[in-house]
């Protein structure tokens, strides 16, 4: 019995298979997406990062952030709510439309709108809803929602797509979460000195963390008359000894630029989602009181 | 044509003794290699985990941080030791199965030189910064390019070897270790051109990463785990190997499943990918049963001896592998043990698999082939139950640890410190397997370099001898 011939083949064509489909057809389908456009403003999406964060990216890279962290919103499902906005011209009919629908909402809670009429439903329900509040005249709004454990961890308000990498090489979605998920770390954070802060001692901003100090990254150095702008501010048994300040170094600080620059969180056609609406701008310059 | 007009090494096989005698000095640098990255990368993972123990530990020293000093490890023992181990297995394999001495003199050697040179600038580069950031080929791409050449010249020496071979029969195992001398050379290609040299864009990295790393640490390892366990177990045992259909079936679903799986559920690439990979997972179970069948028909349970032994705990490790690669694609639990500790465990059953089987090779075929039995041959036995222990401890905690992990991330009462806090224990709990495996590499280690020592003295007491007499009979001429 000599298989040579038959196994040389078999292995060929199964390594060749694999490439194919785990190498060439992703490259294919997902390698040559073009930008996105945000669902909500045409922009296009993602842009590319800062310069200073594109360093940090660097940083990332060489101390193995990924190693804890990943960079993955996982979305479970999608969820639906009918918002009543305006009552409209004809209030007895919204009242009847309410009441077939069953909603929670009566005629009571009409005079303080916006309201849900439905919270959490499927697709075929709100359409439902919202064709039963078309007929009334009334104004309403239907919003879609993300959910998932890491939704509701506040770790993003949709879930990961293809899209969100476009821009990354190398791309460190990670594959453990010893750490929180950071694909939206500038979205929770976006003050760079919390991230200073955080990269400095952790445990400082959140207590009882399990990340290690990146203390390398910054320099300790004699305070003089006045203490300088840059360095941190630290307090209790954090900061340093007296007569000595922390300085950031540009790496730190590239690092955090790079943290304050994660943030996927634009509506796509792939991943909808309804973003709160921003309170109005100010109708003057005046300064908001 | 008559058998005079043959050159006489197709038709006469070399001795035994012969065959190890070719394959002495390039196998005993492959291994003495590899011996030496096995207690490096068993250190630096003892060193990685410390940051568990004490966060702050590390906080000064940016080599240290666990970020760098993790991927070191992981490299110095895939490309450090099991590669260079699996590569000096399957030469000795294609040579002693073969019945032929191994091809192309000092080339393996060379090439064992140029493969640790790549490991040992790409290993500190790592250190300094320079990882690619890709799992599993963090090795910066001018060290990768050096571990290509090197494996292409191995490759190229094993399959000269075979093709010299004076029995013309192939036993099953060649056809496990012809399949791995072509398999890393193009994982390693496609991995350095898509990624480095023309990268490609987005997720579609993901997917190039994720496949080569499945290739190299299930299929590659297997192929060559799987070669030696099935020339070893029954070599060992005495007995006949049970089924040559069996093991070609082990052989196909081994590649084909094994090189389809590997993406992880629930990344953002298509559907169809982590469906497709998915199922492979599951498949791949089939290729444990047959395993687990074709040692059972062959020796029927009983355990073998001495460094057969090795090889019984690594078909152990490799079902519990596949098992729960499989378990952990199921639809469900997948999303439940996704991106946590879980994967690290399932990953440190595959090196417990392949470690064990080029363990026990290396204690089997080191003696044979330098003459000079184990100076300490009590450390073998020592070794075979610390490394046992070590990776069972490390695999359990993690994937104990890793499970309860995902209960908790999913329950989002709990807060992420609290999540991050739980896997604390699993973790300072496989410190302590890393601190069995280290105390194994080292014993492996000692026993490795006083043999060679012993060797090398021996050698150099010979010559010395054989000078004198050359001087003597000179002198006697005079």
């Amino acid at each position: 019995m000599n298989y040579g011939a038959l196994v040389f083949l078999a292995g060929f064509l199964a390594l060749a298979s694999s490439w194919m489909g785990m190498v060439l057809v992703p490259q294919l389908q997902v390698g040559r997406q073009e930008l996105a456009t945000n669902a909500v403003t045409a922009a296009l999406y993602p842009s590319r990062r800062p310069g200073l964060a594109e360093q940090g990216a660097e940083v990332y890279r060489a101390n193995g952030c990924a190693a804890c962290h990943s960079q993955q919103v996982r979305q479970t499902g999608t969820v639906f709510d009918v918002v009543l906005n305006e009552v409209g011209t004809n209030p007895p009919a919204v009242i009847a439309a309410l009441q077939t629908l069953k909603a929670k909402l009566d005629a009571a809670g009409l005079s303080a709108l916006p309201q849900p009429v439905v919270i959490s439903v499927d697709n075929a329900t709100a359409e439902e809803t919202a064709k039963a509040l078309k007929s009334t005249g009334a104004k309403y709004e239907v919003r879609v929602r993300a959910t998932g454990p890491d939704i509701e961890r506040a770790w993003g308000m949709r879930g990961s797509v293809a899209q969100d990498y476009l821009q990354d090489h190398p791309v460190m979605i990670g594959s453990q979460r010893l750490g929180p998920d950071l694909a939206n770390a500038g979205v929770r954070a976006p003050d760079l000195n919390w991230h200073l802060k955080h990269l400095y001692a952790p445990a400082s901003i959140v207590p009882g963390s399990t990340m290690p100090a990146y203390r390398f990254l910054f320099e300790k150095r004699k305070a003089g008359r006045t203490p300088s702008p840059n360095a941190l501010k630290l307090e209790g048994a954090f900061a340093p000894e007296a007569g000595y300040e922390i300085i950031p170094t540009e790496k730190a600080i590239a690092l955090a630029a790079y943290l304050q620059s994660l943030r996927s969180d634009a509506p796509l056609f792939e991943a909808p989602y309804t973003a709160p609406t921003p309170p109005p701008a100010p109708a003057t310059n005046a300064p908001a009181k | 044509m008559s058998d005079s007009s043959l050159p006489s090494n197709s038709s006469v096989a070399p001795s035994q003794s012969d065959i190890d005698a070719s394959c002495r000095v390039p196998l005993l640098a492959l291994f003495s290699g590899a011996a030496l990255w096995l207690l490096v990368s068993a250190v630096a993972a003892l060193l990685a985990s410390m940051s568990f123990h004490k966060p702050d530990m590390f906080a000064d020293c940016m080599w240290m941080s666990y970020g760098r000093i993790l991927p070191f490890a992981k490299t110095t023992f895939l490309y450090g030791f099991c590669l260079p181990a699996g590569y000096g297995l399957a030469l000795w394999l294609a040579a002693r199965l073969g019945k032929t001495t191994l091809a192309c003199g000092v080339t393996p050697t060379l090439a064992t030189k140029l493969w640790n040179l790549g490991v040992f600038i790409g290993s500190f580069g790592i250190l300094c910064g320079a990882s690619t950031g890709y799992e599993g080929l963090e090795l910066p791409v001018y060290a990768a390019w050096l571990l290509f050449v090197a494996a292409v010249l191995l490759g190229f020496v094993g399959l000269v070897t075979v093709h010299n071979r004076t029995e013309r029969e192939l036993y099953p195992s060649l056809w496990f270790i012809i399949a791995g001398f072509f398999w890393f050379p193009w994982i390693l290609s496609t991995a350095i051109l898509t990624l480095d040299v023309a990268p490609v864009r987005g997720l579609a990295q993901v997917a190039v990463q994720s496949w080569y790393l499945q290739n190299l640490q299930y299929v590659m390892l297997g192929l060559f785990g799987l070669g030696a366990a099935f020339y070893f177990i029954p070599k060992l045992a005495g007995k006949d190997l049970h089924s040559k259909y069996l093991v070609l079936f082990v052989f196909f679903t081994l590649i084909l499943f094994g090189s389809w799986s590997g993406i992880a559920p629930g990344t953002p690439l298509p559907a169809w990918m982590i469906a497709v990979s998915s199922i492979a997972a599951v498949f791949s179970v089939i290729t444990g049963l047959a395993v687990i069948e074709s040692v059972r028909r062959t020796c029927s349970w009983k355990p073998a001896e001495g460094e057969g032994k090795f090889f019984s705990i690594s078909i152990f490790f490799f079902v519990l592998a596949v098992f729960a690669a499989g378990i952990g694609a199921l639809p469900g639990i997948s999303q439940r043990i996704g991106l946590t500790l879980f994967a690290t465990g399932k990953a440190q059953l595959l090196a417990g698999f392949f470690g064990m089987a080029a363990l026990g090779g290396i204690y089997h075929v080191v003696p044979k082939i330098t003459d000079v039995k184990w100076p300490f041959a009590g450390f073998v036995r020592a070794h075979m139950w610390l490394a046992a222990l070590g990776v069972l401890l490390i695999a359990g905690s993690f994937i104990v640890g890793g499970w309860a992990q995902g209960a908790k991330l999913a329950h989002t009462a709990v807060p992420f410190v609290d999540v991050a806090k739980s896997t604390l224990m699993p973790i300072r709990m496989a410190s302590l397997g890393e601190l069995l495996w280290l105390l194994g590499s080292l014993v492996f280690a000692v026993n490795v370099f006083t043999l060679i020592y012993q060797r090398a003295r021996a050698c150099l007491k010979d010559s010395i001898a054989e000078g004198a007499t050359s001087l003597r009979t000179s002198e006697v001429k005079a």
